[in-house]
């Protein structure tokens, strides 16, 4: 229903081209619009393809554990126990152009981490900072502040990258134990798309 | 002229094309972090393992054997001597622990134990030290917490009494550790 909706928009701004320069003008900053929602919007997208697995571990009052970027765990104050297995978490970000054009292109992106929440679960809370990514050339990542990810050379419709994040988690416990998930929520923005050797 | 402009336009156009993705584009991923914290494993003392008062021959030794689960069985010389007074029977050694609801533990505590006597400074062997859970009592030194996080350990051994030991009290100390599989 979109779709077919622009496509009348597209029409109408052939025919404004025809008649007058100063039309044609205003129109031009409208018209990739329109053109990409007739054809295909590019668009880009952050999916999380698995948790940030803290696993399973016993703790008297409190103590963290941090699981790296690259999955190496390290326990302050707490007792490793079997079950759940760990590791970063892994997203995937991606960029698709649609049908616009077949330009090699470089995609700059604006990568934002929300600041670490902090949850409860009956006795038990939990808390997430010093996060950390394999993001090239990005390290340690302050929740709040924007990271540029570049995505270059992207021949190909969809351009994607894997990233993972680690973070340490903190715990106190005043009693029982818990199973305690905390959303890592990420945004995304595209910053600039520019077409090489153009 | 028109078509001019129309064309140089359309060349504008289709190079500022892409800034204006750039207005448009935007997303948000969910992820999320997960931790199981388990509850620490706790174990509490409710009933020593006691070998009661018992007699023993001047020219036989003998032995107590108490089984968890069970009563206490005599051998050789060896007789109890409590006869009606409860404080003195002979029982097993209890401990309550609790922990993670579901999960399995394990049990960790010497083979054998040495009882001094308070009086004399005799020693005594107590062997072949035992253990069964409530909840799994066919399973070798381990138990599995109940819905409430709860279970009951009992401990037994057996005492061996030389012949013409003299009277005193024997007293050891038995370490027992608890914790997850």
């Amino acid at each position: 229903m979109k779709r077919s909706r622009s496509s009348h928009v597209s029409l109408r701004l052939c025919a404004s081209v025809r008649r007058t320069g100063v039309v044609i003008l205003a129109a031009l900053t409208c018209l990739p619009l329109s053109y990409q929602v007739n054809a295909k919007e590019p668009q880009v997208r952050i999916v999380a393809e698995s948790d940030l697995r803290f696993g399973t571990f016993m703790v008297f009052g409190s103590g963290s554990r941090t699981v790296s970027a690259n999955g190496m765990v390290t326990d302050s104050s707490l007792v490793a126990l079997e079950g759940n297995p760990t590791g970063p978490a892994r997203f995937s970000l991606s960029y698709d152009r649609g049908n616009q054009s077949k330009h090699v292109i470089d995609i700059e992106v604006e990568l934002v981490v929300s600041p670490g929440s902090t949850v409860q679960q009956q006795g038990v809370r939990g808390s997430l900072s010093a996060f950390q990514t394999d993001l090239p050339g990005v390290g340690s990542i302050s929740p709040g502040q924007p990271i540029r990810v570049l995505l270059r050379n992207c021949r190909e419709r969809v351009c994607s990258q894997s990233f993972t994040i680690g973070a340490r988690l903190d715990v106190s416990r005043q009693f029982g134990g818990a199973n305690l998930i905390i959303p890592i929520p990420v945004d995304v923005a595209i910053i600039s798309v520019q077409r090489q050797g153009g | 002229m028109m078509r001019a402009l129309g064309a140089l336009l359309l060349a504008i156009a289709s190079t500022q094309s892409l800034p204006c993705h750039a207005q448009i584009a935007g997303a948000s991923g969910d992820g999320r972090a997960s931790a199981t914290v388990v509850e620490p494993v706790r174990i509490r003392l409710l009933e020593d393992l006691s070998f009661g008062a018992v007699t023993v021959g001047r020219q036989d030794g003998g032995e107590i054997s108490i089984s968890p689960g069970s009563s206490a069985a005599y051998s050789g010389s060896v007789a109890p001597l409590c006869g009606q007074s409860s404080d003195c029977d002979p029982h097993p050694a209890r401990f309550a622990v609790s922990g993670e609801p579901g999960r399995t533990y394990r049990v960790q505590f010497p083979a054998t134990v040495t009882a001094r006597g308070r009086d004399t400074g005799q020693s005594l062997q107590v062997s072949s030290l035992t253990m069964i859970s409530r909840s799994r009592p066919g399973a070798d030194q381990r138990g599995a917490f109940d819905g409430d996080g709860r279970d009951l350990l009992e401990v037994g051994g057996v005492l061996a009494i030389p012949a013409g030991i003299r009277s005193d009290t024997f007293r050891a100390e038995l370490s027992i550790s608890v914790s997850y599989d």
